[in-house]
């Protein structure tokens, strides 16, 4: 979304064209393009999403105070914030790759939930999926024991905390090598 | 002498199967206007685009105020500015907000700069409004603006005058002009809209299925197009074949009324005349004429066979150019005879 409403634009107006045709770099203009894009998303995931709905609709809305505390709040922006990252720097790159925003809105759901999602069942047949499977975002979120009478996310324990900040660093290496290789070399 | 902005070497640049440049070599010199010449089709905005660095050639070599190699290229770009296919303006954004992010975008320091380019290019008045308020005329114009931000030496501009109405071709070519003459800046624009090149550029290139037929400066054109034999025969058909036999080197073509055009006539009217005499023709009217560039154009020979379906019949030559759609002024135009 925020990649969307950030450079959905610029693309469809072919903007990109005019400051590659000036001499600056597709690899600076990319670059600039997620440096934005990731603050952006971070604003948004502590301010909006984390502190300000979940916290102010809490206290309003919930008779009792519940199994999540604002310290878990503060945990999950650290845990998670790897792997926000990599999701806006796939989007940002989808979204120059592909003439239309729906095709690259339809890759992303691929990378991070389809591809996911078939390697998971794919692993019980073949056995080396399941250490490939085990490490995507996907997989080993989607399985937590978080509803309003318990809370315990995966980045509770030291190894699970490890895995969201290695799978979200390594998602940035792979997404951005990716970008640059894909985008650099992209006739406009 | 003038040092050469542009200069490409045998460029050549394939789609698939579809070869869009083929080895094209092409010269602009510092300070003047280049009028690209081509159909649709053509590889006009290939050529374009592969000067602005949006596509790399097949092969061939591309230099840029005498410079060649990516990186040094990409430097050579920062005195460029271009307007290729699209403005590349923000819909959503007054006039001067475009102005200011690209003036943000290519470093320049000082929103003084924004206020110049919006005078120079007649925008000033029109500063608040936003993108999609804009007339295609005033498109154009804040396209220009944009490609002018960054004080550029060299201008591409690609079908500038497309989807403008009279006045507004007129107003753009002046500044153009204007540009050329008051800043020296290089300017190599193309067009299908022969007339207007031909009030605009200094030095026409032409190109056909991605091949450069010719370059010429407007002053050769001037005087290649000194002649033009316009000859009203009683039988157009039984001359055209005449002349094909007599003089087969001959370049012409039949127009609407009987009328058979020379160009470049490599002999004198009387032995025209006398052409038509030994076959019985009558000759009603003779006339010398200057070419315009489009005169000039439609006699300039293709590189490549017509397509079958185009080839006039065994006995005549192929004199009218193949791609040349039949217009209310020609439609009883034959081949050569």
């Amino acid at each position: 979304m925020v990649a969307l409403v950030l450079y959905d634009e610029y693309r469809k107006n072919g903007c990109l064209k005019n400051a590659v045709a000036s001499g600056i770099s597709r690899v600076k203009v990319l670059a600039g393009q997620l440096a934005v894009s990731a603050l952006v998303s971070v604003v948004i995931f502590i301010i909006i999403i984390t502190e300000a709905v979940y916290i102010v609709g809490a206290a309003l809305l919930l008779p009792a105070g519940g199994p999540v505390s604002a310290a878990d709040m503060l945990h999950e922006i650290w845990a998670l914030l790897p792997l926000a990252a990599a999701s806006v720097l796939l989007s940002v790159i989808l979204l120059q790759l592909f003439q239309k925003s729906s095709a690259g809105i339809m890759a992303w759901f691929c990378v991070f939930l389809f591809v996911p999602w078939f390697l998971r069942y794919a692993a019980r047949v073949w056995q080396p999926l399941q250490g490939i499977a085990a490490w995507l975002p996907y997989n080993f979120l989607s399985g937590m024991a978080v509803n309003t009478t318990q809370c315990a996310p995966i980045w509770d324990t030291a190894h699970g905390l490890a895995r969201c900040l290695i799978a979200g660093g390594a998602g940035i290496v792979i997404f951005g090598i990716f970008g640059i290789a894909a985008l650099s070399r992209k006739e406009l | 002498m003038n040092e050469s902005v542009i200069e490409t070497r045998q460029v050549t640049k394939s789609y698939g199967s579809l070869q869009a440049l083929n080895q094209v070599s092409i010269h602009v010199k510092q300070g003047e206007i280049y009028g690209l010449i081509g159909d649709n089709g053509a590889g006009k905005t290939t050529l374009l685009k592969a000067l602005a660095g949006l596509i790399w050639p097949d092969s061939g070599e591309i230099r840029l105020f005498g410079q060649h190699g990516e990186k040094r290229l990409e430097q050579c770009r920062r005195q460029m500015g271009t307007m290729i296919e699209s403005s590349g303006f923000f819909p959503s954004l007054t006039v001067e907000t475009n102005l200011e992010y690209y003036r943000i975008l290519k470093g320049i320091p000082g929103r003084k700069k924004t206020a110049e380019i919006l005078r120079l290019t007649g925008m000033w008045e029109h500063r608040k409004k936003k993108g999609r308020e804009l007339s295609m005329g005033m498109k154009q114009r804040l396209g220009l603006a944009i490609a002018m931000i960054g004080e550029p030496r060299l201008l591409l501009l690609d079908e500038p005058i497309n989807g403008l109405d009279p006045s507004g071709m007129i107003a753009f070519r002046n500044l153009l002009r204007r540009l050329n003459e008051e800043r020296n800046i290089t300017i190599l624009l193309s067009s299908h809209i022969l007339s207007e090149l031909q009030l605009t550029a200094d030095t026409f290139g032409f190109l056909s299925k991605g091949q450069l037929i010719e370059e010429i400066s407007a002053r050769d054109l001037e005087e290649k197009c000194a002649d033009s034999l316009l000859i009203t025969v009683s039988d157009p058909d039984r001359y055209a074949a005449a002349l094909d036999h007599a003089f087969p080197d001959e370049r012409w073509r039949v127009l609407p009324d009987k009328v058979i055009q020379l160009f470049h006539p490599e002999h004198s009217p009387e032995e025209y005349s006398r052409l038509a005499a030994e076959h019985q023709i009558l000759v009603t009217g003779l006339e010398h004429r200057r070419h315009s560039l489009e005169d000039y154009y439609l006699s300039t020979p293709p590189p490549h066979f017509p397509t079958p379906g185009w080839w006039p019949t065994p006995s005549c030559s192929a004199r009218r150019p193949w791609w040349l759609p039949l217009s209310s002024t020609m439609n009883t135009e034959k081949t050569g005879a």
